[in-house]
């Protein structure tokens, strides 16, 4: 186990505080078509992942960031925003938060 | 070190990081007000500032930077990002920034970068592409107003690969390089910000 490691391990209840809300706004963001807010919420997420070594997350977040930056569709936006949903409740249940 | 990031998780991951080392938390800030106000109080050695400091329309890391070197702030400066960007090696050195820290959750990397500055010296990221700098102002190229253009007209990355007979990641790149010119972070912000500057 390294430093990092364990950092990430001590902010885990931050970011399942912080994770599974910000995920529920990009949804609805996402539902509502509003790019920016997409795009500003998954930017936040993605750095948030990146802190805790949650790949998967970070890698959706990145995705949907992208998506809404590149003026996705709709469709593809609340694509992307589930994606990032399941991603963060796959996390918070492998953490056991 | 004063932390400057919206975020409490990262702001909670550099306290942890430097925990044990000879650096500190002087204090946080999640927005550029609250930072202009401890930057005074705290005297911090180094910012560490996040280059997207809240929602869209808010001061960047970089317009942060910039402002507090021209209060004559003297702190060394790191701009933290989550993902590569374009040009921003270049932009933080205009900004009077000495280095830039991706946020990878890696403890080493934002100290060797803390140990840098500190010395002296300076830490950009190398994983950041560059982007060209014309006549030592940041312009925009033709190719970037054109993108620009057919953003501003509604236009979806795809349908502006299309439309121009070039790539979409190549549309990317464009974009991505005329929002750090311009100081924006998001497609509207663009069309705005090169309306305003009349190069659109």
């Amino acid at each position: 186990v390294t430093r990092d490691d364990r950092i990430a391990a001590a902010l885990r209840p931050v970011f399942a505080a912080e994770a599974a809300p910000l995920a529920a706004s990009l949804a609805e963001a996402a539902g509502a078509a509003r790019a920016d807010e997409v795009a500003d919420g998954a930017h936040r997420l993605l750095g948030m992942a990146a802190s805790v070594h949650e790949t998967a997350v970070a890698d959706a977040a990145r995705a949907l960031e992208r998506a809404a930056d590149g003026g996705a569709p709709p469709g593809e936006l609340r694509e992307r925003a589930a994606a990032v949903t399941a991603a963060v409740a796959a996390a918070l249940a492998g953490s056991g938060s | 070190v004063l932390v400057i990031d919206d975020d409490a998780v990262v702001r909670a991951w550099v306290r942890l990081s430097l925990e044990g080392t000879e650096f500190y938390v002087a204090g946080e800030a999640a927005t550029a007000a609250d930072a202009r106000t401890l930057v005074g109080r705290r005297r911090p050695r180094v910012l560490l500032v996040d280059l997207h400091l809240g929602a869209k329309g808010s001061t960047s890391g970089i317009d942060l930077v910039r402002e507090l070197r021209l209060d004559g702030e003297q702190a060394a400066a790191l701009v933290m990002t989550a993902r590569p960007e374009t040009g921003l090696n270049e932009l933080a050195v205009t900004a009077g920034a000495q280095g830039t820290v991706l946020k990878r959750g890696r403890a080493d990397d934002l100290l060797e970068a803390l140990r840098a500055v500190v010395g002296g010296g300076e830490a950009f990221d190398p994983e950041h592409p560059r982007a060209p700098v014309e006549s030592g102002r940041q312009v925009l190229s033709k190719r970037e107003r054109e993108v620009l253009g057919l953003v501003a007209a509604g236009a979806t990355n795809n349908e502006i690969a299309a439309d121009l007979g070039i790539g979409e990641e190549t549309v990317k790149t464009l974009l991505a390089r005329a929002y750090t010119k311009l100081g924006v972070r998001r497609r509207a912000q663009a069309v705005a910000a090169a309306h305003e500057r009349g190069l659109l």
